[in-house]
């Protein structure tokens, strides 16, 4: 025999007792070739194609994961950003009647979600992509499986502050519209910088315009197997050893990943694209990045040495991830959405994790302040200021940053909400109550960074 | 055991046995390595030919492992490769352990000419699974290579 028992029976552990899965696999579909005249046969065009390609993902996705005994959570889709698609300015009901096409095909060919209800507006905002912009909340409202990103800056731009202000009012918006369901329509709604062209992960996915007609990009998962390897590890192994462990699973995990993603992507006929090397939580027990940070040594994820643990997590990951597969992309790094993982959820609800140590932490790893249930009174602006600053770590540190919050009408700090599945359950927590109001509404752009001078 | 290997193995073991422990052991499989390259260029047309063959025989079998995890009891070997013989999975290997109390049968199968699909002898196993109380997992060969060896 080729193989080690040991190697069989650990892979096997993996797989069946530690969560270790394939999170999503995600086809992107460019869309420019749909583009008409008329939004709504633009809308059916799109659906043409979705089904051109996507109608055996689940099938095909299902068979290659059961050949390897490999679950496979998430089959999606996402887009070329729809805002550049549809061109010029619409109608709210254009808007609308167009999403909604677009929402029932999903539900057709059976992905639960589809991305791309984008616009990139990192400079500036142009009369379609206002129109556009005013259109989110309303189709996250109406639909089931659209997710909508916007980019308000990158490291090349700076930061587009009038597009942080119009999204501090749109987040505000969407909680409204889907007040009855827990402010559900912001759990699909994701700010970025320097948001990345091939991520696989939603709700931030979407198909960049410089990609190609059809690829594959694979999401992997895995902080229950991290956490068992770092638990077993003792007390007084030093960091060597702590990250040497990380960087071995890490370069299983994506080897898996990036087997089972080439064989998806070959059978459906597309390119493969690449592969997502992040730890991506779920509400399960035993699959959590916090208690990977506590296995290390900390006896409550968001107490002092934190933002240290997750650095370390998330370069090991990085660099054991790097070396098992030459295209890596998307996010990849650690994700700490609050809400999608059990004991950082209960960190937060206890008080031990702050969402200014949330903020810290998004400074060392992917992707930023996540899930995260807040105050139905928090204003329009004082969300704008939240994720200026939260943007703002993503353009001068080069990397991507996103605000993903719910600000929940009605709920105080203390409250708690359940949005099922792996969208998991949160309480409320507080953030600042002192306004930036006058700060946010100065209106232009913040310069870019003089990092960004490279050339 | 095919001639490319037995070659290997012979001129492996005579350097063993004559250098032994008074050479680093990199160094000597450095030397195995080239002797062994410098035959497979030197062979004759003839087996030139035949190594080939061998080599695609070989690339035209497909490798699976069905894990068998679970408390020991009778007749579960029996179980296992009867669905086995009736599927045309040949066993290629086998081993068997007791892990932490367990009982672990790990088999090596050949999945190329089978008749079902791999998800269909899953099926077929979780069945005997089910009557035996145990865990039964099959797993194509490509997971444990693209996971454990660089």
């Amino acid at each position: 025999m080729n193989y080690e028992v040991s190697e069989i029976l650990e892979t096997i552990k993996m797989n069946s007792l530690e969560n270790l899965d394939v999170r999503t696999v995600t086809l992107g579909l460019s869309l420019f070739d749909c583009i008409t005249e008329s939004s709504k046969q633009t809308a059916e065009n799109i659906r043409a194609k979705m089904l051109k390609y996507g109608s055996n993902i689940v099938k095909t996705a299902d068979r290659i994961g059961g050949r390897y005994g490999v679950k496979i959570v998430n089959k999606r889709i996402s887009l070329t950003p729809l805002s550049l698609v549809f061109g010029k300015p619409r109608s709210l009901e254009e808007y609308i009647e167009a999403a909604k096409i677009i929402d029932n095909t999903g539900k057709e060919i059976g992905i639960d979600f589809i991305g791309g209800y984008s616009a990139l507006v990192h400079k500036g905002i142009t009369d379609s992509e206002s129109a556009f912009l005013d259109s989110i909340s309303y189709v996250l409202s109406g639909t089931d499986r659209i997710c909508s990103s916007v980019n308000v800056a990158t490291t090349k731009s700076g930061i587009n502050m009038d597009a942080v202000l119009r999204m501090g009012k749109i987040v505000k918006h969407a909680a409204e519209l889907t007040a009855d369901r827990q402010a559900i329509g912001c759990a699909k709604l994701v700010v970025f910088a320097n948001i990345p062209e091939d991520n696989p992960f939603m709700a931030g996915a979407l198909h960049g315009p410089g990609e190609g007609d059809c690829t594959l990009n694979v999401g992997v998962s895995g902080p229950g197997v991290v956490f068992r390897a770092v638990k077993s590890l003792p007390e007084d192994a030093d960091f060597e050893v702590i990250s040497e462990t990380i960087k071995k699973i890490a370069f299983k995990i994506t080897r898996m990943g990036e087997l089972v993603g080439k064989e998806v992507a070959k059978e459906l006929g597309v390119s493969f694209g690449i592969l997502d090397l992040s730890l991506a939580p779920t509400p399960a027990i035993g699959d959590s990045v916090a208690d990977i940070l506590e296995a290390m040594g900390l006896e409550t994820c968001g107490t002092h040495g934190t933002t240290a643990a997750l650095a370390l997590l998330n370069d090991a990951v990085k660099k054991g991830g790097a070396f098992a597969s030459s295209y890596v992309g998307g996010l990849s790094g650690a994700f700490i959405p609050v809400s999608e993982d059990a004991t950082m959820e209960k960190r937060a609800a206890d008080g031990h994790l702050t969402f200014d140590k949330l903020e810290a932490m998004t400074a060392v790893c992917s992707v930023g302040l996540d899930m995260i249930a807040i105050p139905g009174d928090t204003t329009a602006e004082t969300i704008a200021a939240i994720i200026a600053d939260e943007i703002s770590i993503g353009v001068i540190n080069s990397k991507t940053t996103a605000v993903r919050l719910l600000p929940v009408p009605g709920a105080v700090p203390g409250d708690e909400i359940s949005l099922g599945g792996l969208l998991g359950k949160a309480r409320i927590i507080p953030v600042h109550k002192q306004s930036a109001e006058i700060f946010v509404k100065r209106g232009g752009r913040i310069p870019a960074p003089i990092q960004s001078l490279k050339n | 055991m095919d001639i490319k290997a037995r070659i290997e193995n012979s001129v492996k073991q005579i350097l063993n046995e004559e250098l032994g422990d008074s050479i680093h052991p990199d160094k000597l499989s450095s030397i195995s390595d080239k002797i062994n390259e410098r035959l497979s260029t030197s062979v004759n047309p003839d087996e030139l030919v035949l190594l080939r063959m061998i080599s695609e025989e070989k690339t035209d079998k497909e490798m699976a492992v069905v894990s068998v995890i679970g408390q020991d009891s009778v007749g579960i070997v029996a179980e296992v490769t009867k669905v086995l013989a009736e599927s045309s999975a040949n066993i290629e290997g086998m081993n068997q352990a007791i892990v932490s109390g367990y009982f672990a049968l790990i088999l090596t199968i050949d999945v190329s000419s089978m008749k079902i699909t791999i998800d269909k002898l899953q099926e077929l196993m979780n069945t005997v699974a089910e009557k035996k109380n145990l865990k039964i997992y099959i797993q194509h060969e490509n997971i444990f290579r693209s996971m454990n060896r660089i």
